[in-house]
């Protein structure tokens, strides 16, 4: 299948730009749904679409750039030419608050974590198409191949030809992403219906947790997906040749989603009552083995890859420990005397 | 709380009473923002569809229709493996001998690799007449060991000398038979997104000397051609008169070890290249380029879409001496932080060595010289970066002792 969808002059309009564009369109029409359901000004959504658009390409773009500028001649051609090249998709996720936080600074006085609530399922579905429109290009991006027969099939793995003829199927790492964002939207949908405007102990609001919470599974996601991936955004040590062989690979997006998933942490941690407190423990203990067990399993992932299965489903316990340990401090924080809202 | 939160919205500058028409033109813009979404952000499409399209990866019906199987499958069977060694065990690279330990010499004295010369003379690997490219008069880099290779089928010999202040690292490599020069792509498989270092990349197809390539995977300009299939052939106006295909010069190589150069403005159908391609059975490409030598002539240049090549980088190029006779050589800093160069003034360094044709391939930290499996010239940054892929140079002693070497 061509990957281009049509030609207007020198203007090639590709499958995967129409897919993100559709994806931007459907998240965006989500969001300004649940904001007018619940009293929010429509116009609110407009206006962040306006201001997340352009710096959420460039933020995406720039980590890209900066952490692949040998694909291209130069930073600035690299930022710019759009001809070619990947994006860093929690770059283009995260704009979202600074884009809620200058509208509140510049034209509307609405909560910035109320529109980000309304925003979230809408951002994970876009999230889950820009991760479908891989079907028009490479749709594997995974270092693993999958032999067991029952597994050779879309959406788990997609087949590809080696040099002399023969199929090989690789996981599909941005199918298995994209079917679990969607998953997300609808958890995330839900649970903004159901609790969006949950009463919180101070000094925690009640609006910004669907937002929080589905950052914090989007981060679990990709944290572990991101490790079958071939093609990922990795730090280099340039300067420290021992330490390029010996850590091997340290994934800008596992850094960045571990760090979101500590600050979610941090700030629930900051309105835990007496209750809260009991469990703080509890939380902190599966956050922090969780966190422990991901990295070892990362760092034992890229030595020992004949267990990746193993390794795999560890990692994915371990971030999804890390996810529970955020949602307990979030039920701790909920004022259960004013439950009801 | 709503007299606050009308008082509120009313301080800020834009008053209710101009949001009909603001809200509008938001949304507009919006909906113009999103159109510049779909023209410009495609994710990774336009390189790795050609690869989807040559190995006819997906077709979603046929996906949809045949998901079919077993559970016990999955059960009874490993679900994942890795696959970036398992290309070390595919029988198209089985052919390549493991270099004999022997065969390797550190020399520090440059008058005794004459004598090396000489054996290979005596056992025709290089004919009287051929004249090698390693002088015993160069400036060398002082300290540093001329590392060698010699077996019946395969002579390397790599040396660092000073050139205009430069530190140039060489390989010459004269070899028994073309098909020991080799093309190695991460995974033998065009657009496998997986990378590797260059000396993981060597050692998994027993390379005595190997270098860096292309590193034609984020690319999608030239013509690529990997076991003689074209792989890589896009018609899309490039800038100006050129084409993604013609807008590069590609280094074509056929199965006698030969160089042809398809030049950058060329201009031929995907049926006249194919027709091409099987006429001069060429079994590889590599896209990157300037052409820097041609019939023993420097080629200078103005522009080049690739390389940066009027600023001064760490260059790296592939020349062919005479029939199986190369010349691999690399300009970049060394410890001592000397400088690098142009691609017109690397161009003048390979004229001096008397190569009929040389070409510059992938520079910067990729340009890499890996000889017994190290790197042998100083690597930008002082570390290997990964690649997609390499040349590299096999002994066949075994087979040769089997019958069926030259």
């Amino acid at each position: 299948m061509s990957s281009t969808a049509a030609v207007f002059g020198s203007i090639r309009i590709t499958w995967s730009g129409l897919t993100v564009a559709f994806g931007i369109l459907a998240g965006v029409l989500l969001a300004y749904s649940l904001y007018t359901a619940h009293s929010g000004r429509g116009k609110a959504i407009w206006l962040v679409l306006c201001f997340s658009v352009i710096p959420s390409v460039l933020a995406s773009r720039i980590v890209y750039v900066v952490f692949h500028g040998v694909e291209y001649s130069g930073f600035f051609a690299g930022l710019l030419d759009y001809s070619d090249g990947g994006f860093w998709l929690p770059g283009a996720v995260i704009t979202l608050w600074p884009a809620a936080l200058l509208i509140k600074k510049t034209a509307l006085p609405d909560e910035p974590e109320e529109l980000l609530d309304a925003l979230a399922p809408g951002t994970a579905f876009f999230a889950g198409m820009v991760r479908l429109s891989a079907v028009f290009g490479n749709t594997c991006r995974s270092m693993y191949v999958v032999s067991a027969p029952a597994f050779r099939h879309f959406p788990v793995a997609v087949k590809m030809l080696s040099a002399d003829g023969q199929a090989v199927w690789h996981f599909a790492t941005f199918y298995v992403s994209a079917l679990l964002l969607f998953a997300l939207m609808i958890a995330s949908l839900t649970f903004y219906i159901l609790h969006h405007a949950d009463k919180m102990k101070k000094p925690c609001t009640r609006h910004g947790n669907v937002a929080r919470l589905t950052l914090v599974l989007f981060c679990a996601v990709e944290l572990v997906l991101d490790s079958t991936r071939a093609d990922r955004t990795v730090l280099s040590f340039h300067l420290l040749r021992f330490l390029n062989r010996q850590m091997r690979e340290v994934s800008i997006t596992q850094i960045f989603c571990t760090v979101m998933m500590l600050l979610c942490m941090l700030y629930y941690s900051k309105c835990t009552g007496s209750k809260g407190k009991k469990r703080l423990s509890v939380r902190w203990l599966l956050f922090g083995g969780g966190f422990l067990c991901a990295m070892t399993t990362e760092v034992l992932v890229q030595r020992y890859t004949e267990y990746a299965l193993l390794l795999t489903l560890a990692q994915a316990l371990s971030a999804l420990a890390m996810a529970a340990g955020v949602f307990l401090g979030y039920l701790a924080c909920r004022d259960r005397e004013n439950y009801s809202s | 709380m709503k007299q606050t939160k009308q008082h509120t919205e009313n301080t800020h500058f834009l008053k209710k009473g101009t949001w009909t028409a603001g809200s509008s033109l938001f949304a507009l813009l919006g909906l113009v923002l999103i159109f510049w979404v779909a023209v410009h952000v495609h994710p990774g499409t336009s390189f790795l569809a050609e690869a989807a399209a040559q190995t006819g990866q997906f077709n979603l019906s046929t996906e949809v229709t045949s998901w079919s199987g077993s559970a016990e499958d999955a059960i009874l069977g490993r679900f994942l493996e890795n696959t970036a060694d398992a290309s070390s065990t595919r029988p198209a690279l089985l052919g390549a001998s493991v270099p004999d330990p022997s065969g390797y010499r550190d020399i520090y004295m440059p008058a005794d690799v004459l004598s090396v010369i000489d054996k290979a003379r005596s056992s025709n690997l290089l004919g009287e007449e051929e004249e090698m490219v390693f002088s015993a008069d160069s400036a060398f880099l002082s300290n540093v060991p001329i590392r060698i290779y010699r077996d019946d089928t395969i002579l390397v010999i790599c040396w660092k000398e000073i050139i205009d202040g430069r530190v140039c690292s060489c390989s010459e490599i004269k070899i028994a038979d073309a098909s020991q020069m080799r093309r190695k792509l991460s995974q033998d498989q065009y657009g496998s997104p997986i990378k590797a270092f260059a000396t993981d990349l060597a050692a998994q197809c027993n390379a005595v000397v190997a270098m860096n390539a292309d590193y034609y995977l984020p690319r999608d300009l030239g013509v690529t051609v990997y076991n003689g299939r074209l792989y890589r052939f896009n018609e899309w106006t490039y800038t100006g008169k050129y084409r993604s295909y013609n807008c590069l010069d590609t280094l074509l190589i056929n199965s006698s070890g030969d160089f042809r150069f398809l030049r950058m403005g060329e201009e031929c159908s995907r049926d006249q290249l194919e027709s091409l391609l099987k006429q001069q059975n060429i079994l590889f490409s590599i896209a990157f380029g300037p052409v820097l030598v041609e019939n023993g002539k420097m080629v200078s240049h103005d522009w080049y879409p690739l390389g940066e090549i009027n600023e001064r980088y760490s260059r790296a190029g592939f020349a062919q001496c005479g029939p199986l006779h190369y010349l691999y050589m690399t300009v970049s800093h060394s410890e001592e932080n000397t400088p690098v160069c142009t691609i017109d003034e690397f161009a003048a360094i390979f004229a001096t060595k008397n190569v009929q044709y040389a070409y510059a391939f992938d520079g910067g930290q990729t340009g890499e010289l890996v000889f017994a499996g190290e790197a042998y010239n100083h690597i930008d940054f002082g570390s290997e970066r990964t690649v997609s892929d390499i040349l590299c140079f096999t002994s066949s002693s075994a087979a040769l002792k089997g019958g069926a070497g030259k």
